[in-house]
């Protein structure tokens, strides 16, 4: 350990995480050097200090949030938190640019197949924009709409 | 022991079991909330944090492996949850200042109740205030570093898992954490003695 750089390894031999080699290398340097130990002696009244500092309390809120939150599928509240997000303005223009592509396009040249299956699919495509989705297994969330229709 | 007790705990949350979820949750609370308000600096926001993190952690109890142990798979998911968090637009731009009261300390903490003499309380008092400049100045990594080893106990090579990093890299990071915090405390004490000659004489 001659190399070491010792002041970069005394956290770590205070926080008792060197090996045993290590730490006996860095005891070694702190024998011979006393603006070593000044600064081991200062790292050791911080840690101390920082380690006493007193904490927030969790309200009783976060518990009754937390067993609340846990009884809602999981596809619910996804559906929710796009309802009530910024992704629906997103999603509003995707499905405004779908619908004037689809407007302007008999005009142009015949359509490719996979033109011509994504206008067969529009009706798909635009909801999977309105809801936001982009993943796959966002899916869940339309397969599980129908279980809304039965909850009314 | 209670290791052991949480990974069946968690075990049989993933077998959909509520009662076990609301052990666990009563046990890693306020280690939870405590990680968030040193990470994001507002007790408020911390608690929504930690609300998600204890919401994720039910949904996802079916990916945990008790190879790791409860708390490090706990803090990993804490950990992600709060970068993200400070990676939103919304939030982009590091973490808040601290909320002080008059006495320039967080409102979230109650610092000078039940501290042995005056002079304790002024030590303690320096110290949070230099915790949180330094938390505010450290990096995301760094902080999280810090935070999990000085307020939660964990190892460094459990520090490790939780940041997907190595443990070479955790010793860097909370050693820049804590020299972080001692120039925020010499720099708090240069402020407050303007004659250094004068204040001992």
């Amino acid at each position: 350990m001659a190399d070491k750089d010792y002041p970069a390894e005394l956290t770590a031999y205070i926080d008792g995480e060197l090996e045993p080699a290590d730490a006996r290398a860095v005891e070694a340097a702190l024998a011979q050097d006393p603006a070593l130990r000044a600064l081991e002696a200062r790292l050791r009244s911080v840690i101390t200090a920082v380690e006493a500092l007193p904490h927030p309390t969790p309200s009783a809120d976060l518990r009754r949030n937390v067993l609340a939150s846990i009884e809602v599928p999981p596809w619910q509240a996804r559906l929710r938190a796009w309802l009530s997000g910024p992704a629906l303005v997103p999603a509003g223009l995707a499905v405004a640019a779908a619908v004037t592509a689809v407007v302007v396009w008999p005009q142009s040249e015949e359509p490719e197949g996979e033109q011509l299956l994504l206008a067969q699919n529009l009706e798909v495509v635009e909801n999977l924009d309105v809801l936001g989705l982009d993943s796959p297994e966002d899916l869940d969330v339309v397969t599980s709409l129908h279980e809304l229709e039965v909850q009314r | 022991m209670l290791d052991d007790d949480d990974t069946a705990l968690m075990q049989r949350v993933a077998r959909g079991d509520k009662g076990a979820f609301s052990h666990l949750f009563d046990r890693h609370q306020a280690s939870v909330v405590r990680f968030c308000y040193r990470f994001v600096g507002d007790a408020a926001v911390a608690e929504e944090l930690a609300q998600d993190v204890f919401v994720k952690l039910y949904r996802s109890a079916g990916a945990y492996r008790p190879s790791a142990r409860f708390k490090t798979f706990l803090f990993r998911v804490a950990t992600n949850h709060c970068l993200n968090e400070l990676r939103r637009p919304a939030r982009r731009g590091e973490r808040v200042e601290t909320p002080m009261d008059d006495e320039g300390l967080p409102t979230a903490l109650d610092t000078a109740a039940g501290e042995a003499t005056p002079q304790h309380a002024l030590e303690a008092k320096e110290a949070e205030r230099a915790v949180s400049r330094a938390l505010e100045a450290m990096s995301t990594r760094e902080r999280a570093a810090f935070t999990m080893c000085r307020f939660e106990g964990l190892a460094y090579k459990d520090i490790a898992f939780a940041l997907d990093a190595s443990e070479a890299a955790v010793k860097s990071l909370i050693h820049r954490a804590t020299l972080h915090v001692v120039r925020q405390l010499d720099a708090l004490k240069a402020a407050a003695t303007p004659f250094p000659g004068v204040a001992h004489g």
